[in-house]
C-alpha cells in the first residue's frame, strides 16, 4: 500500500475537518480571485466607456472633471463652450467628426443629453462599438427622444412614450420643462456604458426648454398670438433667423406630413425662401404672395432677362413655370418643380433635380408641398431679381443667395435621404400626436436655435498622429479657455484614483486568504496529538520520519489544492449565476474569462503559502516521532 | 543473533539506559521483565534503532545498527523486526487487511517472503489469521474500530508475522487482555514463532507470564541505571 493511498485513507478518516479546512479555504480563495475579477472588469467596463473618440473638449479644467462629466454624466455641468467654437474647431482640418453634447437636464434622476444626431454614427465603446437599438429608429424630429437601455428598463417606457425632462438635476420641483414634452422615438440597447442611464435629446431642443423664459415662448416679437393655424406665418416674421435656411424649411415640412394644410403653407414655403433673403424688403412683398400670385410678378421677370447675364437669370424662364405654380397650388406643386428644372442652368437648381427624388414621395402630400419649396426658394432669389430691377448688382447676390439655400440642400443629401425616409411615412402614425403639440413645441421648431452654449465636443481625428497637435492646439484656443483631453489617458489616469481603494482590497484578500491558511495550521496542528499514536505505529513498521514529515506536508499541500479547486469552480458557479444580475439591476457587465496568468500566480503562491506553513506541523510531528519512536507516552 | 556491547543512553542529559553485556540468540524466546520506569520502552527503541546510543553497540544479525544511516535503519528494522505493542497496535482509519499489510508498504523483503508463503498478501493475511484463531470471513474489509481487544492485538500479532521477521518484539502485549484470552495469545504466539523460528523478545512488568519462557531477564539486573531511585 502506498504511502499515497496511506495519507489519503488517513484524511478521509478526519473528513469533516478535512472538508471544513477545504471549505474554509476554497471561499478564501474564491473570494481573492473573485476580487481580482471584479477589480479587472470593473476597470476593463470602465475603459470602455468610451473609445474611438480621439479627444474631448470641455471648458478648461480638470481633466477628471471633464471625463466624468462628459462621458460618466457624473458632477457638475455647469461649464460651458460656446457653440460658435464647436463649429471652429470642427471645421479643423484634423477633425474627421465633431459631436456637440449638452448637459443639464434631467429626467426622473437619469441624464438628459442634448446632442446631434451625428453622435449615434460616432459615439463608439468598448472596441469601438457603436450604441445599437433595441427597439424604435432613431428619429430626426427635434422633440424625439433616444433613451437608453436602463432608463427604459427602469422606467418601464415603450417607443412612442411621451416624456418631459426636468431643469437641472431635478433636486428641486416644479422645474419640469412640461411645456415641451418629447416623444420616446427609440430605446438603445445596454452599452453598459453611462449612455445606458441617458435620455438623449437634439441641441435645438435642449435650447428650445432653456431660452430665456425656460421654452415658454409665449409672444414673440411682432406676434401677438401663437394659434396652430397662424403658427406658420411665424416664418416669414422671423427674418432675422439665418437658421432658416431652405434645410430648416424641410424638418418643419416633417412635421407636417402629408398635411391638406400645406396647400395652405405653400405660400409659406415661398416665405422661407425670403429667410434665405433677410432682409430684403422685397420679402414684405412676398408676404403678400400667400399664394404663387406672388410669381405673377415672375412674369414681371421675364422682362428682365436682360439680366440674364447673370447666370442666375438663366433660370427665368422657368420663373415662367411659376406661373404654372399658381396654378398648381397643392400637389401640383410637383409639377411646378419640374419647371423647376428649367432652372438646370442654376447650379442651385440642379439641386432641384435632387429634389425630384422627393417626386418618389408621391405619397407625402406634405413632401410635394416641400418641393415646392424649395422650388420656390430658387424663386426666391428671382423675386428678389423682381424687386431688384433696378438694382442689378443685387439681383446676382441675392441669386446667389438663394443658391446658395439649395447648394445645401444638395450638400443635405439627407433630403433625398427624405425620399426614401419611410420614416416619415411611418410618422404619420404620428401625425395626430404632432398635432396635439404644444404651442411652444411648434414655435420652438420653427425657430430651430442652435443652443448658444454646450458641456462638451467629442471629437474624432482624421489621424491618430493628429491627437497631440490638436490637443495643443485645443488647450492654446484664443478666443476661450478650452481643455482637450484623451479619453483613454484620463481614464487611465481617473482610475488611478482608486488605486488605494484596490490597495486595500487587495488586502483584505490577502488576509482572507491568510485566515483560509491559518485554519489549515490549527487544524493539522490539532490533529498531530490523536496522530502521534498513527505516526509510532508507522514507525514501528518501518516508516522514516521523512515518511512521517512529508504526510503531514502531503495533506496540507493537498488540502490546500483541493481547496484552491473548489474555491476556482466556487467562484465560476458565482461569475456564472451573477452576471445576469449584475447586467440587469446594476448595468454591469461581467465579463467571465479565463483564469489569467496573474490569477495562476497567486493561486501558486497560495500553495507554496501552504506547503510553508504546513512545515511547522511538519516539523513538529518530525520531533515527536522522533522522539516517541514507536512507543508513545501518554 | 542480537548483541548489546556496552549501551548507554540518556535522554535530555539523564540516563536511562546502561547495559554492559547482553546477548540473545536465534530462536530464542526472552522474557525481559521490568516494571514500568525501568527503561524497557527506550531498550525497545534502541533495539529498533529508532532511538541512537550515546555509546555502545547494538548489533543485530551481526549487523551495527548504528552504523546505518537513519534511513537504512527504518528499513532494516521494516525488514526484520515485527512489533506488537501493548494496547492501539492499529491504526483506526485502515481496515484489518490494510493494517497487516501495512509493513509491506515499507519493506519489499517482507512482502516477498509473505508472497513466498501464498500467492497473495490478502491469502497470507488470511493464513495468519487463521492460525491465530481469526476465522470469520469478512474479518480482512471490516474496520479496526469494530474488533475487541483481544482480535485487535491478534491482527497485530498477524501483523508482525506478515512476511517472517527474523525477530517479534512484543511490548506487553497481553495487557489489555484478561487471563484466559492471555494464555491463548501468548500459546498461539509461541506456536507461529517457533514455526517461522523467529526470534521473540517479550517485554512484561507481568511476573506471572515468566514462566512460558525459557530466557528471562529483569531489566532491573542488568540496567545500570537505577531508574527506580532517580524517580
Amino acid at each position: 500500500m502506498a504511502i499515497f493511498s496511506l495519507a489519503f485513507k488517513s484524511l478521509w478518516n478526519r473528513k469533516l475537518t478535512f472538508f471544513i479546512t477545504l471549505f474554509s479555504i476554497a471561499i478564501s480563495v474564491a473570494l481573492l480571485l473573485g476580487v481580482q475579477t471584479l477589480k479587472n472588469e470593473t476597470k476593463t467596463s470602465f475603459m470602455k466607456s468610451i473609445s474611438g473618440t480621439d479627444l474631448i473638449v470641455g471648458a478648461r479644467g480638470a481633466s477628471s472633471q471633464l471625463l466624468l462629466s462628459s462621458v460618466f454624466h457624473i458632477g457638475n455641468t455647469t461649464n460651458t463652450i460656446k457653440y460658435d467654437t464647436y463649429q471652429e474647431i470642427a471645421s479643423a482640418p484634423a477633425v474627421k467628426w465633431a459631436v456637440p453634447i449638452s448637459l443639464g437636464d434631467s429626467h426622473k434622476g437619469y441624464t438628459v443629453m442634448a446632442t446631434e444626431l451625428s453622435f449615434f454614427e460616432h459615439f463608439s465603446y468598448a472596441s469601438k462599438q457603436t450604441l445599437a437599438l433595441q427597439s424604435g429608429k432613431i428619429s430626426d424630429d427635434m422633440f424625439s427622444v433616444v433613451i437608453g437601455a436602463d432608463v427604459a428598463k427602469k422606467l418601464n417606457y415603450k417607443v412612442g412614450d411621451s416624456v418631459v425632462m426636468t431643469h437641472g438635476g431635478g433636486e428641486i420641483d416644479g422645474h419640469d420643462h412640461d411645456n415641451i414634452p418629447y416623444f420616446i422615438s427609440a430605446i438603445l440597447a445596454p452599452s453598459f456604458t453611462a449612455i445606458d442611464q441617458t435620455l438623449i435629446i437634439s441641441l435645438e431642443a435642449m435650447q428650445a426648454m432653456h431660452t430665456e423664459d425656460h421654452g415658454h415662448f409665449g409672444a414673440l416679437p411682432n406676434e401677438q398670438t401663437i394659434n396652430s393655424e397662424d403658427a406658420h406665418a411665424h416664418h416669414s416674421e422671423h427674418e432675422g433667423h439665418e437658421g432658416h435656411d431652405g434645410h430648416d424649411a424641410h424638418d418643419g415640412h416633417d412635421g407636417h406630413d402629408g398635411h391638406d394644410g400645406h396647400n395652405g403653407h405653400d405660400g409659406h414655403n415661398g416665405h422661407e425662401g425670403h429667410e434665405g433673403h433677410e432682409g430684403h424688403e422685397a420679402h414684405d412683398g412676398h408676404e403678400g404672395h400667400d399664394g404663387h400670385e406672388g410669381h405673377d410678378g415672375h412674369e414681371g421677370h421675364d422682362g428682365h432677362e436682360a439680366h440674364e447675364a447673370h447666370e442666375a437669370h438663366e433660370g427665368h424662364e422657368g420663373h415662367e413655370a411659376h406661373e404654372g405654380h399658381e396654378a398648381h397650388e397643392g400637389h401640383d406643386a410637383h409639377e411646378g418643380h419640374e419647371g423647376h428644372e428649367g432652372h438646370e442652368g442654376h447650379e442651385g437648381h440642379e439641386g432641384h433635380e435632387g429634389h425630384e427624388g422627393h417626386e418618389g414621395h408621391e405619397g407625402h402630400e406634405g413632401h410635394e408641398g416641400h418641393d415646392a419649396h424649395e422650388g420656390h426658394e430658387g424663386h426666391e432669389g428671382h423675386e428678389g431679381h423682381e424687386g431688384h430691377e433696378g438694382h442689378e448688382g443685387h439681383e446676382a447676390h441675392e441669386a446667389h443667395k438663394a443658391h446658395e439655400a439649395h447648394e445645401a440642400h444638395e450638400d443635405h443629401e439627407g433630403h433625398e435621404g427624405h425620399e426614401g425616409h419611410k420614416g416619415h411615412k411611418g410618422h404619420e402614425g404620428h401625425a395626430g400626436h404632432k398635432h396635439n403639440e404644444t404651442a411652444d413645441q411648434r414655435v420652438a421648431r420653427m425657430l430651430k436655435i442652435k443652443p448658444d452654449q454646450i458641456n462638451a465636443i467629442f471629437i474624432g481625428l482624421t489621424s491618430p498622429q493628429a491627437v497631440l497637435g490638436m490637443q495643443n492646439y485645443v488647450n492654446n484656443y484664443q478666443a476661450e479657455p478650452l481643455s482637450a483631453i484623451i479619453p483613454a489617458v484620463a481614464l487611465q489616469e481617473l482610475w488611478s484614483f482608486f488605486a488605494i481603494a484596490e490597495v486595500a482590497l487587495n488586502i483584505v484578500t490577502v488576509f482572507v486568504v491568510l485566515v483560509g491558511l491559518l485554519g489549515m495550521l490549527s487544524i493539522i496542528l490539532m490533529s498531530l496529538n490523536e496522530r502521534r499514536r498513527e505516526m509510532a505505529i508507522l514507525r514501528s513498521v518501518g516508516a522514516r520520519p521523512a515518511h512521517i514529515f512529508s504526510l503531514i506536508i502531503g495533506e496540507a499541500v493537498a488540502v490546500c489544492f483541493a481547496g484552491i479547486a473548489a474555491g476556482i469552480t466556487l467562484l465560476y458557479i458565482l461569475l456564472f449565476s451573477l452576471q445576469t444580475p449584475l447586467a440587469n439591476n446594476f448595468g454591469f457587465y461581467l465579463e467571465i474569462n479565463m483564469l489569467s496568468f496573474n490569477d495562476l500566480m497567486i493561486l501558486a503562491t497560495i500553495q507554496i503559502c501552504a506547503l510553508m506553513i504546513a512545515i511547522i506541523p511538519g516539523s513538529l510531528i518530525y520531533k515527536t516521532s522522533l522522539s516517541d519512536g514507536m512507543s508513545v507516552k501518554f | 543473533m542480537i548483541t548489546i556491547n556496552e549501551l548507554a543512553f540518556s535522554w535530555a542529559k539523564k540516563p536511562i539506559i546502561d547495559i554492559k553485556a547482553l546477548t540473545i540468540s536465534k530462536g530464542q524466546h526472552l522474557f525481559i521483565e521490568g516494571p514500568s520506569g525501568s527503561g524497557k520502552s527506550t531498550l525497545l527503541n534502541l533495539l529498533a534503532g529508532v532511538l541512537t546510543p550515546q555509546q555502545g553497540q547494538i548489533s543485530i544479525l551481526d549487523q551495527d545498527i548504528n552504523q546505518l544511516s537513519a534511513s537504512n535503519k527504518d528499513s532494516f528494522r521494516a525488514d526484520h523486526i515485527g512489533f506488537i505493542f501493548q494496547q492501539f497496535n492499529l491504526i483506526p482509519y485502515l481496515s484489518v487487511l490494510d493494517n497487516i499489510t501495512l509493513p509491506c508498504s515499507f519493506s519489499s523483503v517482507r512482502k516477498s517472503k509473505a508472497l513466498q508463503q501464498s500467492h497473495s498478501l490478502n491469502e497470507e493475511a488470511k493464513r495468519l489469521l487463521k492460525t491465530l484463531g481469526l476465522t470469520e470471513y469478512d474479518l480482512l474489509q471490516r474496520s479496526v474500530n469494530e474488533l475487541s481487544v483481544g482480535q485487535q492485538q491478534r491482527v497485530a500479532a498477524a501483523r508482525a508475522m506478515l512476511g517472517s521477521p527474523e525477530i517479534i518484539i512484543a511490548d506487553e502485549p497481553t495487557s489489555a487482555l484478561d487471563s484466559e484470552h492471555r494464555q491463548a495469545f501468548i500459546k498461539t504466539l509461541f506456536t507461529e514463532c517457533e514455526k517461522a523460528d523467529i526470534t521473540l523478545i517479550f517485554v512484561s512488568h507481568d511476573k506471572g507470564l515468566k514462566h512460558h519462557f525459557d530466557h528471562h531477564i529483569n531489566l532491573i539486573d542488568i540496567n545500570q541505571v537505577n531508574l527506580q531511585e532517580a524517580v
